[in-house]
């Protein structure tokens, strides 16, 4: 289902009783982020886009602790600002003191 | 009392795999901990970028030496979706039963590791011997003890005879005897209680909340598992259980891992009575234009999933979860008031693959040292 970064919160909150698989992000010009929920074995995703320039979303952890790691790995390796997590710049994969580009960025 | 800050790794003699946990200690008790993973991160979606769908499949077997074919298989079932032919169903039955003999393999190495952690080594040594009876089984069905190169798309390379199958069915009968007998050890012995019971305690909610998988889901009573909630490959035509603790200690973990040795054991051998005839493999190449694909296994260690977008043959982004990244996080509150010495017990009982969980290379010499894609890619990947 696509819908657009403002509605995350509200969308992911009608969600909450899902369990919350894994957040993709995949580089095509702009970024497309895939939140994957399931419930009894039934996948679901919810699909957004921000742009390259000004990547930026809110955070989900607050309803989902365990999207911290997946925010701050998308965070690590293509450079998505997620609103409102707090450990978002710690490294999570890369060294401290990476000072290259996210690496998996297609540019 | 003083409060220290010490970091638990990366290099340490009861981590099998590098990793840093920073503890907190007041006395001897953790307030609190916390994981810096990166140490084995090896870059595997950005060399997926760019191989056509057969290297592929080589290159994702690789991704983990326990959980091997959890990660060749969740691959085929991913891609496979994306043509409109069918696997045989001989391939099908083959395909469960090496995903039910690495099963038996990932646990009984984990439950040899678990008893290292607490001392146990006698007993640690006879679960790796009788983990050999699994690898020969391995070898002697696909060449190889570890990799085996068993899949293809749409099927898998080598058939197995009867001969194979009443090799197969030897070795499980030994498997299942050994185990029960050390299971009975286990849960008689005193000293293997106080080290499991009541250590690592991860509550019903707290597994909800953080949406864990796996045995260690299953250890606090959350009742999932890929192979009966979304079956693939033969999963729908055998009855099995699904194992559930409900304590959420180290000890119900290692309980649930137990169970399903022997469950898996039941398994194979419906498997191996009820074995279609047929060929094995459909002749290729095989053709994807334009797809994103998605496949779900349930790996030794929980819910693996790939994502693949694929144009023209070529993967253009993988994207793998695998298990271990999906509960790693629950570390830091299962260590909450534990001993320091319950650290090796707890980061035990979850079994992680660190390996399968970080996809790069950071090398570390007396000084970091970092790479572009270009320089990376003629380092490690030689293109």
């Amino acid at each position: 289902m696509k819908i657009t970064a403002k509605d995350l919160e509200k969308e992911v909150g009608k969600r909450k009783e899902k369990r919350l698989v894994t957040i993709i992000c995949i580089d095509e010009g702009k970024f497309r982020l895939i939140y994957q929920f399931d419930k009894g074995g039934k996948m679901e995703h919810l699909e957004l886009s921000v742009p390259k320039k000004k990547p930026v979303v809110r955070t989900i952890t607050k309803l989902f602790p365990n999207a911290d790691f997946y925010e701050r790995e998308i965070h690590d390796f293509f450079g998505v600002e997620f609103e409102g997590n707090t450990k978002l710049h710690e490294k999570l994969f890369l060294p401290d003191d990476w000072k290259g580009k996210p690496p998996l960025r297609k540019d | 009392m003083h409060d220290f800050t010490i970091p638990f790794g990366p290099q340490h003699p009861s981590l099998i795999e590098s990793t840093c946990i920073r503890v907190s200690l007041n006395g001897n008790y953790i307030q609190e901990a916390k994981l810096r993973p990166g140490y084995m991160h090896r870059g595997m979606e950005k060399i997926l970028e760019g191989k056509n769908i057969d290297s592929t499949l080589y290159a994702v077997e690789r991704i983990c030496g326990i959980c091997t074919y959890a990660h060749s298989g969740c691959y085929v079932v991913a891609v496979e979706k994306a043509l409109k032919d069918r696997v045989p169903e001989r391939a099908n039955y083959i395909r469960t039963l090496l995903s039910e003999l690495e099963r038996i393999q990932s646990h009984t190495l984990w439950a040899g590791v678990l008893m290292h952690e607490i001392g146990f080594e006698t007993i640690f040594m006879f679960f790796w011997r009788e983990r050999e009876l699994m690898l020969d089984v391995f070898e002697r069905i696909t060449g190889g003890r570890v990799h085996h190169n068993a899949n293809k798309i749409m099927g898998v390379r080598y058939d197995i005879t009867d001969s194979d199958i009443k090799f197969i069915l030897e070795r499980i009968g030994k498997i299942e005897e050994k185990v029960q007998g050390y299971l009975k050890l286990l849960r008689g012995n005193t000293v293997v209680r106080a080290r499991l019971r009541n250590v690592g305690v991860i509550t019903r909610n707290d597994a909800k909340k953080y949406c864990l998988v796996g045995p260690v889901a299953r250890g606090s009573g959350i009742d999932i598992d890929v192979r009966r909630d979304d079956p693939y490959m033969a999963y729908r035509n055998v009855e099995f259980e699904v194992m559930t603790e409900s304590a959420g200690d180290s000890y119900a973990r290692a309980l649930v891992r137990f169970r399903e040795i022997l469950e898996s054991a039941k398994i194979i051998r419906q498997l191996l009575k009820n074995i279609p005839s047929g060929p094995v493999k459909k002749q290729g190449p095989f053709n994807i234009q334009n797809a994103e694909v998605w496949g779900r296994v349930e790996a030794p260690r929980g819910e693996d999933l790939h994502f693949y977008k694929i144009e023209n043959n070529i993967v253009q982004r993988a994207k793998i979860r695998t298990p271990t990244f999906a509960y790693i996080q629950i570390l830091e509150e299962a260590l909450k008031g534990a001993e320091i010495g319950d650290i090796p017990v707890v980061v035990g009982s979850l079994d992680p693959c660190f390996a399968c969980m970080e996809r790069i290379l950071v090398e570390k010499d007396s000084k970091v040292r970092m790479f572009n894609e270009k320089q990376f890619r003629r380092r490690y990947v030689g293109v």
